[in-house]
């Protein structure tokens, strides 16, 4: 009875349920063309030569051994990474908008005082209003990984299950990380907009390459690892240790904050 | 007005649209691709001309727009007997267009190289037609599928229903 209280005020939050499902749509209508984009050297192209029939099977194998064949793996796997980049991105913000409106709209408007009044404790309450909204991260994860593998096999060169599943973690992080930042702000806070605005602010404007992306954005890093493209770095666990205080901290300050 | 009133109901709509959504995007990804080659001088220029018998030799490549097995679909115009050759990373078919008509080839590297010779006049359309293959999808699918549901009885379990 005390979580369905939480759940039919979670669902009857319009905004919350146009990006529950609305986002990943977008999202997805948006990437997918992401692992096509093939630059470089595979491009079409055509030649032509008019010579005397009887010679024409000697010219045979050099029109045969025409075409940018070498170039198709690494221009599609750098589709791949860049789509994959960008949806880590894209559920980092997504992780952040369900806790702009799925928790901090709830302690903005003063809402989640009944719910502490209803479990008799802010960490229950906190915990079971959390525990929708990370299945629902899971879920989206679940959803861009699938997308990732299935575009990267409708497109060229498919990823093995371990790679899939890295990814899946790499989006999960992501998304995590986006929905405590925004958890964190907006409950030191009790405001949904500052914490957006840090959302935004850390999604676009950090730099893409760098230590302070490494240390922001260290879920880039982590299924190129397990891929080795890369190795992780110093900055990257550093990023990791930001992420679990952030966890830490937001139920710190949520349990020491007053809402009555 | 919020008619749906349960948050499984939420999740089954937003994983049911976002499956959806994807095996659209990768059945609409599989699209034929066309090679057309025109004979560039009117029959009988060089025979007139140089008093020689001479023929052209081309060749078109460009990347498919999805990996799968494609059909080979080969018409001819008043382009004499023509040799085909179909050039891809891994295989290569050779032979008249009557040969590389309805056969088949899978492609992995989606670059293809189509090579026409010994063609005298009009006009070669080689069409590769894909035949459709959800096995690539099936997979995901299922998983994310198997995952809804642990969800969905999780939050039964938990008691949020």
């Amino acid at each position: 009875m005390k979580l369905k209280f939480i759940t039919s005020g979670l669902v009857s939050d319009r905004k919350l349920v146009l990006i529950f499902i609305g986002a990943p749509l977008l999202v997805i209508y948006f990437t997918w063309p992401m692992f096509d984009h093939l630059s470089g050297k595979v491009a079409g192209g055509e030649g032509s030569n008019h010579v005397v029939s009887s010679t024409f099977k000697f010219f045979l194998s050099g029109y045969v051994n025409r075409g940018p064949f070498q170039y198709f793996y690494p221009a599609h796997m750098n589709a791949i990474i860049g789509g994959i980049n960008e949806l880590l991105r894209l559920s980092f913000i997504i992780g952040g908008l369900v806790a702009a409106f799925g928790l901090c709209s709830a302690v903005s408007s003063g809402h989640v005082i009944n719910e502490i009044a209803l479990f008799r404790s802010k960490m229950k309450a906190l915990s079971f209003r959390l525990i929708p909204l990370l299945l629902y991260l899971v879920l989206s994860s679940a959803v861009f990984a699938a997308e990732v593998s299935i575009a990267s096999s409708t497109f060229g060169n498919g990823i093995p299950v371990k790679i899939s599943l890295a990814v899946f973690a790499s989006l999960l992080a992501a998304s995590f990380w986006g929905f405590f930042l925004v958890s964190l702000i907006g409950v030191a806070l009790k405001d949904y907009a500052y914490p957006l605005i840090a959302l935004f602010v850390v999604a676009f404007v950090v730099p893409s390459k760098g230590y302070v992306h490494d240390a922001l954005m260290p879920f880039n890093s982590l299924y190129m690892a397990v891929w080795h493209v890369s190795k992780l770095k110093s900055w990257d666990y550093l990023g990791f240790l930001i992420q679990a205080l952030t966890v830490v901290l937001t139920f710190v300050v949520f349990k020491g904050g007053d809402y009555y | 007005m919020i008619t749906i009133r349960s948050l499984s109901l939420i999740l089954v709509v937003f994983l049911v649209l976002s499956s959806a959504l994807l095996v659209y995007f990768h059945l609409s990804t599989e699209k034929p691709m066309n090679f057309q080659f025109y004979n560039s001088v009117p029959i009988g220029f060089y025979r007139k001309e140089f008093h020689m018998n001479y023929t052209q030799i081309s060749n078109s490549f460009n990347t498919l727009p999805a990996r799968g097995t494609y059909m080979i679909h080969v018409t001819t115009k008043n382009a004499g007997n023509v040799l085909i050759v179909i050039k891809t990373a891994t295989t290569e078919l050779k032979g008249s267009a009557s040969e590389i008509n309805g056969s088949t080839v899978t492609i992995m590297n989606r670059v293809v190289n189509v090579v026409v010779a010994n063609q005298t006049g009009g006009e070669v359309d080689v069409e590769f037609i894909p035949k459709r293959e959800v096995s690539s999808i099936i997979l995901p699918l299922l998983a994310l599928s198997a995952l809804g549901g642990v969800v969905a009885y999780a939050l039964r379990v938990l008691g949020f229903e």
